[in-house]
């Protein structure tokens, strides 16, 4: 990739070492060993892997509970989406009416002590208590956060779990590109797909389903990139099904996810 | 770089984490003095980096959701102490690791039998030496435009050839492949101190 101008810099005989897509260069071995070592860090699936986007709210949470500071006020969650029957194939089930996430951004108090420097166990707190605690602040968060996003025309939607992944929960960003509309899905809980089954994703309308990507989630932690030729304002309703391999491609039953991204039809 | 087995508890410098700090002076000063927004500031720059060492020595996204959680507060309870003239970044992945190491001593505790002791004086944390490169790596990745920080990911943990990448992103392979490289060579350079010895 580089030069031979550039050789004089060893930086760029490392670059290319690491890269896996370029030819290795000679090398002392301790460099080697160093950037094997690096080479196998990036290819560590918990080093790509993203904490969940709760976690701010709910850390910010616990910091000014022991503050003894009152909390923000947050919008209540949604209405929790209903699960689709198992039986019902998604393409002819009516549409469900999850609209984005609304909240008010999180202002925070300032703090008028520094805290007791003494740690609390951790396994003294509940994590369910902190998440349902936080629920609201951490839906207002995320949608802060893709608020504050640089893409203008990015739009974030919260996608549920169904009845047959109910610690399932997905958010879909969704971008009008040249090519297409990109949705990049960042799932949480959902578990892997097992063996000779995988996950794919759909958008749907009243004309039907169109498939926007398949994925297994055995790897997990990173966000989907998921792509659809047809607009969410005509196919509104985003959902994932697991499928069986050899399966006639089009949607199962089993609708792990479900969610709305544009406006529902009349 | 020595190997993992002969390093079992490297501890960041000042030299090592040479950077521009993320977090600005009057924000850390305000984190020592326990100001709630302070920590969100201070999660915002580094919670990938801590959540990479909790998973690094966890394998467990609960497990290492508490340990991330837990690492801040701990800094935050603690920041009245900090120096605020020392870099936070080394600070905050000590404490990040110690935590991950509490956390599992915790899980692996039993909680029957009366042999909590005994069960913490053998219990083995496979991730611990793996938790200073995930710290470093993850930091680094972290500074990389995010288009480049996309092909790193797609070229190392997707396994993906620079003509699947350039097919993926609808960019030409040129493209990939310039800022492929241009990825990487930041990457070294950021990570040099791990190339020629200076572990820690």
């Amino acid at each position: 990739m580089t030069d031979s101008a550039d050789r004089t810099d060893p930086t760029d005989l490392w670059a290319d070492y690491l890269d896996p897509a370029e030819p290795r260069p000679e090398l002392p071995a301790d460099e080697r060993r160093a950037l094997d070592r690096l080479a196998a860090t990036l290819g560590t699936p918990d080093l790509w892997s993203e904490p969940p986007a709760g976690l701010r709210a709910a850390l910010l949470q616990a910091a000014r509970r022991e503050q003894g500071s009152p909390e923000p006020v947050a919008e209540p969650a949604p209405e929790p989406i209903a699960a689709p029957p198992v039986t019902a194939p998604p393409v002819t089930a009516p549409p469900v009416t999850a609209p984005p996430v609304t909240a008010r951004p999180v202002t925070a108090p300032v703090a008028e002590q520094v805290p007791d420097p003494v740690v609390v166990p951790l396994h003294r707190r509940s994590r369910r208590t902190w998440y349902v605690s936080g629920l609201g602040v951490a839906a207002a968060a995320a949608l802060v956060l893709a608020l504050a996003w640089p893409r203008p025309q990015t739009q974030t939607y919260q996608i549920a779990g169904t009845a047959l992944a109910p610690r399932a929960s997905a958010v879909a960003e969704l971008e009008t590109r040249s090519a297409g509309l990109a949705i990049r899905l960042e799932i949480k809980g959902l578990p892997p797909a097992p063996a000779g089954a995988y996950y794919a994703a759909w958008l749907g309308g009243t004309q039907g389903s169109v498939p926007v990507g398949t994925f297994h989630w055995r790897k997990g932690g990173i966000p989907i990139d998921l792509w659809s030729g047809v607009a969410q304002d005509r196919y509104p309703n985003f959902f994932v099904t697991l499928q069986r391999e050899g399966q006639a491609p089009s949607p199962s039953s089993a609708v792990v996810l479900n969610g709305q991204v544009g406006p529902t039809p009349p | 770089m020595t190997p993992a087995d002969a390093r079992p508890d490297p501890q960041p410098d000042a030299q090592s984490d040479a950077r521009p700090e993320p977090v600005p002076a009057d924000v850390v000063q305000a984190f020592g003095a326990g100001d709630v927004e302070a920590l969100g500031t201070v999660y915002d720059a580094f919670h990938r980096a801590v959540w990479s060492v909790a998973m690094s020595v966890l394998h467990d996204r609960g497990l290492a959701e508490d340990a991330t959680q837990e690492t801040f507060l701990r800094a935050w309870r603690a920041a009245a102490g900090y120096d605020p003239a020392r870099p936070l970044g080394p600070w905050l992945f000590t404490i990040a690791r110690r935590t991950a190491i509490d956390v599992h001593r915790r899980e692996s505790r039993p909680t029957q039998g009366g042999h909590a002791g005994e069960q913490d004086s053998v219990v083995s944390m496979p991730g611990i030496e793996r938790a200073y490169d995930a710290w470093q790596v993850r930091s680094a990745l972290e500074e990389l435009p995010a288009d480049e920080r996309d092909i790193v990911r797609m070229s190392h943990f997707e396994d993906m050839t620079h003509r699947e990448i350039a097919e993926a992103l609808d960019v030409p392979v040129g493209t990939v492949k310039s800022r492929s490289h241009r990825a990487h060579r930041r990457l070294a350079g950021r990570l040099a101190h791990l190339m020629t010895g200076g572990d820690a």
